[in-house]
């Protein structure tokens, strides 16, 4: 990349490296105001024979180049930094990656409620393996846990433990055995430690450990029993993640140096733009993010300014998809397939995903498969971040704003599809505006805002985001299939009406397109609770999109009909009424 | 639109290039310029993560400060089992630790040694050839001549031996009755098996390896878990081997060949693949197989999904934009000619990202 001093940062270029694909986003200035202007995208060439990240990302430069007749790159295939005299290039370049194994990582702590909880936590937000951990109620001798770290080879270890002003030589002895395993490795395979414990043990955490490797400090994740501070730990766990990568993906330290350090695991910048919309909510208005990979699925919870951010690195629809099929018993999948699935089928799936991650169905029934792994992938990974929800969420989901990013999202045949998938994955209560992130802009807006934070905000306002309509989700309770739970009527802004008759297990579609709102009429008979209690009539005005007001009568948690055959036809219907496919 | 599919190497004659790497630092043997031959030792390691801890002043019921002077041993130094590390004579008698295992001296700290247990890792080249580059401390990469076959799945075995085919057809059954004596010590190749009770009958008669062109899921954990590598070549389900591959698998039968079926990571594009070392012409020597090439017109592909799965055929077009497929998703498609069967020739209509190059 030339090397020229960055400028006011008024065009910026988004690159987000994922296990298949990379994608690169423009922003601009037009007209006054930031815009989105075009992406580009190639498959990621982390592996060989490239094995070289930036060889990718100018593949993905050529293809926005192609698209947008802007000059990205200069003579010598360099990124052009900041913007020339003849309008070619950015101004500033921040990048987002979720490519690469996950890091194995060994965690240590002392007790699992309390130092290891909050250090998982602050875990969760980025991409991740935790290979084995040393604790207090750790029955292993001495040798034995060192054994445990020159045999896992780990890649980062994690320190964390002993609230402020609290005891440290349960700590310290633990940290000794890090501290010998280090010393046992040869140089260029000891793992970076990262230190987030009691700040009293700082210095002599650095003291045993700065002459064997790089020790990253950042201040206490938990420093009282009642109290987290995961933020400040996520970001420092960041930096620590970049620098691994940068020693073992190719080509990253010269991207990174473009970037000026700006490169951030993608959960944690969609998790930041996640939290920042939902600031001015009040709680329990909740925000989700939703973001589907090849590799791995990210839920990023914002709730009152607060983040809660999850992380599967080992459940995804590719790379991930076997693992994520044997993650959940055989039936959970087999049951989302017209026609069910035998074991041996759903493993020969899951085995030939693996293999070839990036193949897409052609044929319609051959395409169930493919949403059932996206469900399998996404209820998985919402399962475990339910365990960290504040105990109000976990009970009653209610999110205002829902987005859905990742190829399985942005790709799939239908926006419907990919709205049926957010609700499946997180079966909501209440009202849900759903929304589509085609373009990943989530993650590029929060990488951008470090680098202008008023980019990031005037290009959400311009629809940085694809509404898919509202979402109703009525809580049926004990009906049988197919009574009818409710009356729908919606008059949009040109009075014009539809009247729908809502039937218990049932997906309904009233139109609404983008842009467009209109004035919602539920009313739900004698033990369905529409949105404003039990047989409660329920007005709102809702928001359309490029599906309509969606009404999801399936129950929650959604019920499949028992009889197989029903089964078949309720899938179909339902994928039906959604797109029409 | 550019596009950079996967590539899977079914290749005839190729230069090939193979890379042995041990799973951590050691001592390279071999050098640069040197020819090894598939059984040569070209690097090798101890494996060092067995540690045990002698607290040696406990023992010798001495001040931790006051015990150094026993401790007859020094950090880096090897020890045999049995041998002493630390020596106490007093009016009474002589007191002596000793190590219990053959390893080496890791810390000597606060009057406890730490020991550790050395398993000797010896890594062979697997193919003859002639060493064209040292991986510091890791390994070597061997240069040679042959036939490369890349697999879908493999149990993360390797091994090398004589390849014995046995049968003459792509999709040919292994039978009971093919399983004797003579196969010990074999690499054995077969289109698939139906009987499962064979994979543990070839372990027992001492087979040292096994091909197939498909396995059914329910056999893949089976096949994970025996001694020997295990390739599965084209896929999961019932079918045969594609032509070249077969046309491989006959040139190396009765051939020493080197089959590396180590587990598919496509992060690090990854596969189990076969190796047959051929003789080449010394002064023509044949082309590398190519990688990382562009998907365009003239390829040679193999359809990795979808009701052609297996096929392969020559790419004659590709889309320029993104069109609908029967399913409503939409992708680029590539106009892919199938290789002859039955007297036809099918062109037909494949999502880019249902191919894989051939090369």
């Amino acid at each position: 990349m030339t090397d020229a001093p960055q400028t006011r940062a008024e065009t910026i270029l988004a690159a987000d490296l994922g296990t298949a694909t990379t994608r690169v986003s423009l922003f601009d200035v037009v007209a006054g105001n930031f815009r989105y202007v075009a992406s580009g995208e190639a498959p990621t060439t982390a592996a060989p024979p490239y094995s070289d990240v930036s060889e990718g990302l100018r593949l993905a430069l050529g293809h926005l180049q192609d698209t947008t007749g802007r000059r990205m790159l200069d003579e010598m295939a360099r990124l052009i930094l900041p913007v020339s005299a003849e309008g070619a290039g950015c101004d500033a370049f921040v990048m987002t990656m979720s490519a690469g194994a996950p890091i194995r990582t060994i965690l240590v702590g002392l007790l699992p409620d309390v130092s290891l909880k909050s250090a998982r936590r602050v875990l969760d937000s980025a991409y991740v393996q935790v290979v084995d951990t040393l604790a207090l109620n750790d029955h292993r001798r001495q040798e034995q846990q060192i054994d445990a770290v020159v045999k896992h080879r780990p890649e980062m270890v994690v320190v964390a433990g002993g609230t402020e002003g609290g005891a440290n030589s349960a700590l310290m002895a633990l940290v000794e055995n890090v501290q010998v395993g280090c010393y046992l490795l040869p140089p260029e395979e000891r793992p970076r430690v990262l230190f987030m414990g009691n700040s009293a043990l700082q210095e002599k955490v650095n003291a045993m450990l700065n002459s064997l490797t790089a020790v990253y400090s950042a201040p206490n994740a938990r420093p009282t029993l009642e109290h987290e501070a995961l933020n400040p730990a996520r970001a420092m766990l960041a930096q620590v993640v970049r620098d691994v990568n940068a020693q073992r993906i190719g080509g990253l330290s010269l991207l990174d140096q473009s970037a000026n350090g700006q490169v951030f695991p993608t959960a944690l910048a969609e998790g930041q733009m996640v939290r920042f919309l939902s600031q001015p909510l009040p709680a329990p208005q909740a925000i989700v993010s939703l973001h589907l990979g090849s590799a791995s699925t990210s839920v990023a919870v914002g709730l009152a300014g607060a983040l809660h951010l999850t992380v599967a690195p080992d459940l995804g629809v590719g790379v991930s998809a076997l693992n994520t099929l044997t993650s959940q018993p055989h039936e959970q999948f087999a049951r989302w397939v017209p026609g069910g699935l035998s074991e041996a089928e759903a493993l020969a799936f899951g085995l030939e995903r693996q293999a070839y991650p990036h193949t897409i169905p052609g044929e319609a029934e051959e395409a169930f498969k493919d949403y059932a792994l996206v469900r399998s992938a996404l209820r998985g990974a919402v399962r475990r971040a339910r365990a960290q929800w504040p105990p109000a969420l976990q009970q009653r989901p209610e999110f205002v704003f829902a987005v859905g990013a990742g190829a399985p999202f942005s790709r799939a045949a239908h926006p419907g599809l990919a709205a049926m998938f957010m609700l499946d994955a997180l079966q909501p209560v209440g009202r849900t505006a759903l929304n589509l992130d085609r373009h990943h802009m989530l993650a590029a807006l929060g990488a951008a805002a470090y680098v202008n934070p008023l980019a990031t905000v005037q290009v959400l306002d311009t629809g940085a985001l694809l509404p898919l309509g509202d979402a109703l989700s009525i809580l049926t309770g004990e009906v049988r299939e197919g009574e009818v739970v409710c009356t729908a009527r919606l008059i949009n802004e040109q009075g014009v009406e539809t009247n729908v008759d809502v039937k218990a297990g049932s997906l309904e579609v009233l139109p609404l397109p983008l842009n467009a709102s209109g004035k919602l009429t539920l009313k739900p008979r004698s033990g369905v609770d529409a949105g404003n209690g039990p047989g409660r009539a329920f007005t709102s005005e809702v928001s359309g999109g490029v599906v309509g007001v969606i009404i999801d009568a399936r129950g929650r948690p959604i019920a499949l009909p028992e009889d197989s055959t029903r089964r078949a036809e309720t899938l179909r219907q339902w994928v039906w009424k959604m797109s029409h496919l | 639109m550019r596009y950079l599919p996967p590539t899977r190497h079914v290749n005839l004659l190729a230069t090939l290039r193979q890379e042995r790497r041990l799973p951590f630092a050691g001592d390279v043997i071999a050098r640069v310029g040197e020819r090894v031959a598939a059984t040569d030792v070209v690097a090798q390691a101890d494996v060092a993560d067995n540690h045990l801890l002698k607290d040696v002043a406990r023992e010798l019921g001495l001040p931790r400060d006051k015990v150094g002077a026993y401790i007859i041993k020094e950090e880096g130094e090897l020890v045999e089992s049995g041998e002493a590390i630390a020596v106490r004579k007093t009016f009474l008698g002589q007191q002596t630790i000793t190590s219990p295992v053959r390893g080496r001296v890791a810390i000597v700290a606060e009057g406890r040694v730490l020991l550790v247990a050395l398993t000797p890792l010896q890594l062979r080249a697997g193919v003859p050839g002639e060493v064209v580059n040292v991986i510091d401390h890791h390994g070597v990469v061997i240069e040679l001549t042959g036939a490369l076959l890349d697999g879908t799945w493999g149990n993360g075995r390797e091994d090398t031996s004589v390849l014995r085919l046995l049968t003459d057809s792509a999709t040919g059954v292994l039978q009971p009755a093919q399983l004797d004596l003579a196969l010990r010590g074999a690499i054995v190749a077969a289109g698939r098996v139906e009987d499962a009770s064979l994979f543990n009958k070839l372990q027992e008669i001492g087979a040292r390896g096994l091909i197939l062109a498909s396995a059914t899921a329910e056999q893949i954990p089976m096949l994970q878990h025996l001694a020997f590598p295990v390739m599965v070549s084209e896929g999961f389900g019932v079918f045969g081997y594609c032509e070249p591959a077969f046309q491989i698998l006959k040139t190396g039968n009765t051939r020493e060949v080197w089959l590396n079926a180590q587990t598919a990571d496509v992060r690090r594009n990854m596969r189990p693949h076969l190796v047959v070392p051929l003789p080449g012409a010394a002064s023509q020597p044949p082309a590398m197989p190519l990688d990382g090439e562009l998907l365009k017109e003239g390829k040679r592909v193999r359809i990795v999904r979808g009701p052609d799965f297996g096929r392969l055929g020559t790419v004659i077009g590709l889309s320029d934009r993104a069109m609908p497929l029967p399913n409503g998703v939409r992708s680029h498609v590539a106009a892919v000619t199938l290789d002859e069967t039955r007297g036809s020739r099918p062109t037909v209509s494949v999502p880019f990202a249902n191919l894989e190059l051939l090369e």
